[in-house]
């Protein structure tokens, strides 16, 4: 079996710290999406900080427990490593997973928050992504959505938007991702696959699957088969052009013109 | 080492090693670290570029070859040079690799514009078909770093003769390039 992986990483803004982190080896491959802070989070780290501490203490623990042991083990780890922190703050540091784990011949995914993970079996491509957090706040993300980028009255509504997202966070109801409490992970999407049933495979983080779920300049397989013949920089190129084509987000209404941006393929062979 | 000490012979001098290249991107400067036959190339852009590459085991004196189906070192050759002084070096079971690393620093805002990181599976380009960093760098500007994957196996494919090198005819490759944008 020959596997060609291909990633990349693209940060949404270059005056801020790039929140997305990625892993990719012959074994594991791992996406990380920090939240966006809009609020106080408690913490004097940061949210790149966390993300790049949880995604290590994931990878250390993959090579002996499954997916979502790893990840559930992880959070309280992480949480170790920064008591003097505010952790029971509600804007406390947090990130979305996406996850592929290969032992022997069985993929495992894992998904908690919005990372999509997308399985071509070549009679099917199957997508497992979370929307959960999009349907929090519905009302705060309609008036948010009504106001072009960059306008002061988007950013109080963006704000009013992530209060109540985080009101909704790791709640029966609302929506779950990784922060201070590992039962979140009795809540993150997760299967398996045989190897040789699976073709090729990808794990976007929101940022990069804008391209598939926000702004439809593809479908699932169609952005599989780009990324195939061109790349996973490509996705993000075409990604980032479509934003430029709409800064003020009036055709795709967003939250940000750009978002850190995460792309990992996989093509399975022979 | 901890990992496995207990259940392996990690004074064996063939322990599992691994050749590595890391690089630290700061606002500042840019630091690298290569040991074994790892690359860095950083690009400064109409500055040029400067390429760093362990070849030490490529220019071992009177080293003997094993002529067989591939051309390669005998083990019990390689359990004299590897990681011993006038030798070469790789990651293995003892921390003193770390002093004969090739390491160095380049100061600037930012200090390039691109860094490429790559295991020998692409260095081929440069080592056996010869391909100038700046040709690789160029091309993973067009076309991204899956076409110097695909580059390297076209080349491997399409060399008549490939038993005259050193190593197997297709190896393992990664490829890593940071880019640095305009803020």
């Amino acid at each position: 079996m020959i596997m060609e992986l291909i990633a990349a990483i693209e940060q949404g803004n270059a005056a801020k710290d790039n929140e997305d982190w990625v892993h990719v080896s012959q074994d594991l491959v791992l996406v990380l999406d920090g939240a966006t802070a809009r609020t106080d989070t408690g913490c004097v780290h940061g949210v790149a900080w966390f993300v790049g501490e949880l995604g290590r203490a994931i990878v250390d623990r993959a090579s002996q427990s499954s997916l979502a042991a790893s990840v559930a083990a992880s959070i309280p780890y992480v949480a170790g490593l920064h008591p003097e922190c505010d952790l029971s703050h509600p804007g406390t540091p947090s990130a979305a997973v996406g996850a592929l784990r290969i032992r022997g011949d069985v993929v495992e995914h894992l998904v908690l928050g919005d990372v999509s993970v997308a399985l071509d079996t070549g009679d099917q491509v199957r997508v497992i992504t979370d929307e959960r957090v999009s349907r929090t706040a519905s009302a705060e993300r309609a008036e948010a959505d009504r106001h072009p980028i960059g306008a002061p009255a988007k950013s109080e509504a963006l704000l009013r938007m992530k209060q109540q997202e985080l009101a909704a966070r790791n709640r029966p109801g609302g929506y779950w991702v990784a922060e201070t409490n590992p039962a979140a992970v009795d809540h993150a999407l997760t299967g398996q696959t045989h190897l040789d049933q699976l073709r090729r495979f990808a794990v976007l983080s929101d940022g990069a699957a804008r391209a598939v779920a926000a702004f439809g300049l593809y479908d699932w397989g169609g952005a599989l088969e780009l990324m195939q013949a061109a790349g996973a920089t490509e996705l993000i190129r075409q990604v980032r052009a479509a934003e430029r084509s709409d800064p003020q987000g009036i055709r795709w209404p967003r939250n940000k013109c750009s978002d850190d941006a995460t792309a990992v393929f996989g093509l399975i062979s022979g | 080492m901890a990992d496995h000490g207990s259940t392996c012979d990690l004074s064996d001098p063939l322990s599992p090693g691994a050749a590595g290249a890391i690089v630290r991107v700061r606002e500042d400067r840019i630091d690298w670290l290569v040991v074994g036959d790892c690359a860095v190339v950083i690009d400064q852009g109409p500055k040029g570029c400067t390429s760093v590459i362990d070849d030490r085991v490529d220019h071992l004196h009177n080293a003997p070859i094993v002529e067989g189906q591939v051309r390669t070192y005998s083990p019990a050759y390689v359990a004299t040079v590897r990681n011993k002084p006038g030798g070469f070096w790789v990651l293995a079971s003892s921390p003193d690799v770390a002093e004969h690393a090739l390491v160095g620093m380049l100061p600037g805002s930012p200090a390039a514009t691109q860094v490429l990181l790559c295991s020998d599976g692409i260095s081929r380009l440069t080592e056996r078909y010869e391909w100038s960093w700046k040709d690789v760098l160029a091309l993973h500007g067009s076309a991204g770093p899956e076409s110097l994957i695909r580059a390297v196996r076209e080349a491997e494919r399409s060399d008549l003769e490939p038993q005259r090198w050193r190593g197997k005819r297709h190896d393992d490759a990664t490829v890593v390039v940071m880019r640095v944008t305009d803020a």
